[in-house]
């Protein structure tokens, strides 16, 4: 059944309260002497006459008010009449549960402010489980949330009737969530709503991001009657960038290298102990190691100083935002955990360690800054190598040029599917052919088919068409037309395993006295020994043993024997940068001095080395690819430079070496990295033929990438997180289901199992998909080999590694893949192999 | 791959199986029969081929050696409620083919999940043993832990894999871990995975690749 309502089916208030309510928030903007921005009296509006849609505005322009005070004046209204609503009216979802307590004292202070009987609660997986039993009786009228707390809350039989009241959904950060499974399940999870209650109007707050049509329709859903309002604020002021460049007679910037811990000195130098600062980089591992750092140069500064990351524990991450929001700290050295936040209030500088990834990641981190109205973010970048002074100049000229990442949405991950179907049956369950319409209204999976559906249905009600009708499969049951969950224990498991985040277990970093410390993947901290020294949470630290779920550890000062790891840490450079990247190169390698006076400070700093790269090779120009072949002890290297990011050239190198192998077998190393490809082969490469057009053809593109995919092990590594979303592997069981220790298994091992046995499976083909679209970006490696094959190749061999080179060759080793039989593969192996533990 | 041990000879199979061709004894070790069907019944989609595929490898073997009697280190079945009536007609109508008008004998040394059954189906012809089964110098078990000190021990319990590292290429295969004082053999099934070995000075590691078995 369509979703179908009007503008005054969706809102019941009486015309002749509107003025009052309205009235009431504008004399308490009065009140505090603001004035409420155009675009903010617009959101009230629209969402008083029940509209959905997108705000979009800078950070700390007042998009919560533009939000929030639409919905409260219904609610205002609504007590004037005769049966004033009870329970839930407004649902305001947020992506990071840290911020939830944020949102809550904000709302609460305006309720209480206005002088209104509202009560406003939090609910997300820290809520106390007294509170939550007691919101299950009656949710407040105002409920902030994540997107997991809510399908769990639709898992629960009695949802209808929580649900039953709610007019308003207000989804804070959705560029965070669009895009990505969290970002579709609650999309699911809003239609179901809708379908429970008719008329909710939704909208979406929103800071950097392109496509806003899209991203309206992925909030609001395809069944509207009109379109999804679209309200932006006045233009955003561009943040300003700086760099700090090497200090007169300090060394240049190395060629290679991460970390940066050499830029010390002169990141130092930025720092003044009145004002407060965020220095963010790009893993936990360098926050880790740069707070290190300063606190050992400066250990008089310790009061002042603190480290955040995801992995820390968040009572310690609230005490970090506390002290930064208070002015007790003022350097918070951090990951992309601090990218978002309410309001920090007093940040007044930022600094980017290492690459700056993607212009939306400048955009978010410069505009932690500079928070006060008419204040402009400014950036500061500590470069840590070379190259990145050219990605700082390709950044700086995206955003004056406006130009922005885009966030593709993904379309139908039937995984995520799985999960929902089962989530309402374990609610209170569906009639498939009314799921199927509800479904098909989200944005994700309009194109969704019915064959796809049941597919899916059947997954979960059979087993899948492999089981035949199994009998004691059940999972999902369907009875008399309506899907439900009978089981018990199947729905508890379900709740359990909800969610579409992280597949990593994870082990407990405490004190012997019990203080948590926060955690450490389970596969690193597996690895420690009793006496092993790491850094973690700006302590180093001795393991004192291994427990169950915790690692026990103690202070100690010793030196370290181990380096904290944290597994999928590293950000590719986004497309978009990319190709301002390479307008910069090129801007860069064009001849003639009147060029130079334009350079930037980067650009300018980076000369020696583009000298140097012209001189030992070449600096190509922008209708140019440039190779590189050079011998060196390890093997026959080949060195290709299309400046395209590590995405692409990932899925450049494996669809090459797959194309070579075809021809000759022979096993390669590959390395990739934001600039390029390296190949090492113990062989001499056949480098002609490896450069010819042949290998850019971009004819049967999807059938060998598909080949050479099935030889790598990408497919596998994607189905993980596929088999935990979609149910067939459990990360938590409860403790007391014995039996269920019968059905641990791996997600790699159920790959092989379907891939022997149920090679049509579609959470494979999925897999698969997933593997193409986002990993290689199928669309951009076609235009990529097109644009490469049209270029003037220019091959140069030379006598050892160029600046250009260097970096790939330090970070050799991230895929492997092999064209050889077996046999052949073991018998090389033989030569250098170890039987590892 | 042939080994000699205690002056016997032994063939190590791809098919994770050791031949002792001069007695006719086939050794297979942790078949999990019904281990699909065990997570059928945890909601877990598991394709029902499994069992026919896993039965129909043994069976090509069987065919080929003509063994006299097939001794099967523990774990036949993976769980009480995975050994439903189909599994146990499927793999009783099998073992009768293998059977009938053979003297092929079926021997299981009870493991730690064939005890969660009291006893096999009725219909499946498999004599079952607790302890440890002698024969010549050889002692066959299911867990390392019970090989009598004074006979050489085969067993299974472990499933072991080798990790292969070399250059830049990365496998992790089944093998068969040959030590001192007995050997683990790689568990028959596919649908299982187990622990990473690691060589101790004086073990042999024999790893299963694919048609071939091949010493690390």
């Amino acid at each position: 059944m369509p979703i179908v309502w009007s503008a005054s089916a969706g809102s019941s208030v009486p015309e002749r309260h509107r003025e009052s309510a309205i009235g009431r928030i504008e004399t308490w903007f009065k009140r505090r002497d603001w004035d409420p921005f155009p675009f903010q009296r617009e959101a009230w509006n629209a969402s008083r006459s029940g509209r959905s849609g997108l705000i979009h505005v800078a950070t700390g322009a007042g998009k919560t008010y533009a939000a929030l005070m639409g919905p409260l004046s219904r609610m205002i209204d609504d007590l004037e009449s005769r049966f004033p609503k009870l329970g839930l009216q407004l649902l305001y979802i947020t992506p990071i549960k840290a911020l939830s307590r944020d949102i809550e004292s904000a709302i609460l202070s305006t309720v209480n402010d206005l002088g209104l009987p509202f009560s406003v609660e939090t609910r997300t997986g820290d809520t106390s489980a007294h509170r939550k039993a007691r919101q299950k009786n009656r949710l407040p009228s105002v409920l902030i949330t994540t997107p997991e707390s809510l399908t769990l809350l639709l898992s629960h039989p009695e949802s209808t009737r929580t649900f039953r009241n709610l007019h308003s959904i207000v989804v804070d950060e959705w560029h965070e969530l669009l895009g990505t499974k969290r970002g579709v399940q609650l999309e699911l999870a809003l239609s179901r709503l809708r379908a429970m209650t008719p008329g909710i109007s939704t909208w979406a707050l929103t800071a950097t991001l392109s496509h806003l049509e899209e991203a309206a329709r992925a909030v609001a859903g395809t069944q509207t009657s009109s379109p999804p309002v679209i309200l932006r604020s006045a233009d955003f002021p561009p943040p300003l960038l700086r760099t700090l460049l090497p200090s007169g007679g300090a060394p240049p910037l190395p060629w290679a290298g991460r970390l940066g811990l050499s830029r010390l000195e002169d990141l130092l130098r930025e720092l003044d102990p009145a004002q407060s600062t965020l220095i963010f980089t790009n893993t936990r591992f360098q926050a880790e190691r740069w707070y290190r750092e300063i606190l050992e140069t400066k250990p008089d500064f310790e009061s002042i100083l603190a480290i955040h990351h995801g992995s820390l524990d968040a009572a310690e991450r609230e005490r970090v935002e506390r002290g930064l929001k208070a002015g007790s700290l003022k350097w918070v050295v951090a990951t992309s955990s601090l990218d978002l936040g309410v309001d920090f209030g007093p940040v007044e500088k930022v600094l980017q360690i290492g690459s700056p990834k993607s212009i939306a990641r400048v955009l978010q981190r410069a505009g932690r800054s500079g928070h006060r109205p008419g204040a402009r973010s400014e950036l500061v970048f500590v470069p840590t190598q070379s190259l990145e002074l050219l990605e700082i100049d390709a950044v700086r000229r995206a955003i004056l040029e406006k130009i922005i990442e885009p966030r593709p949405t993904l379309s139908a991950p039937l995984d995520v599917l799985t999960q929902h179907l089962v989530n309402c049956a374990a609610g209170p369950g569906f009639r498939p052919d009314e799921l199927f319409e509800e479904v098909r209204g989200t944005w994700s999976y309009r194109a969704l088919t019915r064959k796809e559906f049941d597919w899916v249905l059947k997954l979960v009600t059979e087993g899948g068409d492999l089981l035949g009708a199994y009998p004691e499969y059940h999972r999902v049951v369907l009875r008399h037309g309506r899907c439900e969950i009978t089981d018990r224990r199947m729905a508890q498991l379900h709740r359990m395993n909800l969610g579409t985040l992280g597949s990593n277990s994870e082990i407990e970093v405490k004190f012997q006295r019990g203080k948590r410390l926060g955690t450490l993947e389970e596969n690193y901290a597996s690895r420690l020994k009793t006496g092993d020294r790491f850094i973690f949470a700006g302590r180093v630290l001795e393991v004192v043993r291994l427990a169950e779920n915790s690692l026990h550890v103690k202070l100690s000062s010793g030196p370290l024997t181990q380096a904290p790891r944290w597994s999928g840490g590293r950000l590719p450079l986004s497309s978009t940068l990319s190709e301002a990247l390479r307008s910069s190169m090129a801007a860069a390698s064009a001849e003639g001095e009147g060029q130079a006076a334009g350079f930037s400070a980067e650009i300018k700093c980076l000369q020696p080395l583009l000298h140097l790269q012209a001189k030992l090779s070449h600096l190509p120009g922008a209708q140019e690819l440039l190779a590189e072949t050079c011998t060196t002890r390890e093997g026959f290297h080949l060195f290709l430079y299309p400046f395209e990011g590590r995405l692409v050239h990932e899925g450049l190198a494996s669809l090459l070496a797959y194309r070579i192998g075809k021809q000759s077998p022979t096993t390669f190393s590959l390395a990739a990295n934001d600039y390029g490809i390296e190949f090492v082969s113990s062989d001499p490469l056949p480098y002609a033929l490896l450069l010819g057009p042949l290998l850019f053809n971009p004819e049967h593109l999807d059938r060998d990438i598909q080949s050479s995919l099935n030889l790598g092990e990408l497919s596998k590594r994607q189905f993980r997180d596929i088999a935990r979303i979609s149910g067939l592997v459990f990360r938590q069981y409860p403790g007391r289901f014995k039996s269920l220790r019968q059905v641990q298994s791996s997600a790699s091992l159920l790959f092989d199992v379907f891939t022997d046995h149920d090679p049509g499976n579609l959470l494979l083909e999925q897999a698969k998909r997933e593997v193409l679209e986002q990993n290689f970006e199928r669309i951009r490696l076609q235009a990529t080999l097109a644009r490469m094959k049209a270029s003037t190749l220019i091959v140069r061999a030379v006598q050892r590694p160029t600046p250009f080179g260097f970096p790939l060759m330090l970070e050799r080793l991230s895929t492997r893949l092999s064209t050889e039989t077996l046999a052949s593969r073991i018998e090389k192996m033989k030569a250098h192999w170890t039987a590892a533990s | 791959m042939k080994l000699t041990i205690e002056g016997e000879t032994l063939e190590l199979l791809p098919e994770h199986a050791v031949h002792w061709a001069s007695t006719g004894i086939l050794l297979i070790s942790d078949l999990h029969w019904g281990k699909a069907e065990t997570f059928q019944q945890h909601g877990i989609p598991v394709p029902a081929s499994i069992l026919e595929t896993e039965l129909e490898r043994l069976s090509v073997l069987i065919e080929r050696l003509a063994p006299s009697q097939v001794v099967i280190l523990g774990d036949l079945i993976h769980s009480a409620q995975g050994t439903t009536r189909e599994v146990a007609q499927t793999v009783a109508r099998r073992l009768g083919q293998w059977t009938q008008g053979s003297h092929l004998k079926f021997t299981l040394i009870l493991g730690n999940h064939d005890r969660k059954l009291d006893h096999l189906p009725a219909s499946w012809p498999i004599e079952t043993r607790t302890g440890p089964m002698l024969r010549g110098p050889f002692s066959f078990v299911h867990e390392p832990a019970e090989v009598p000190s004074d006979h050489y021990g085969f067993c299974g319990h472990l499933h072991p894999t080798v990790l292969l590292q070399g250059g830049h290429d990365r496998l992790r295969l089944p093998c068969f871990h040959v030590g001192r004082r007995f050997m683990v053999l790689p568990a028959f099934s596919h649908f299982t995975r187990g622990l990473i070995q690691s060589k101790a000075p004086g073990e042999r590691v024999f790893a299963v690749a694919g048609p071939s078995v091949i010493e690390i």
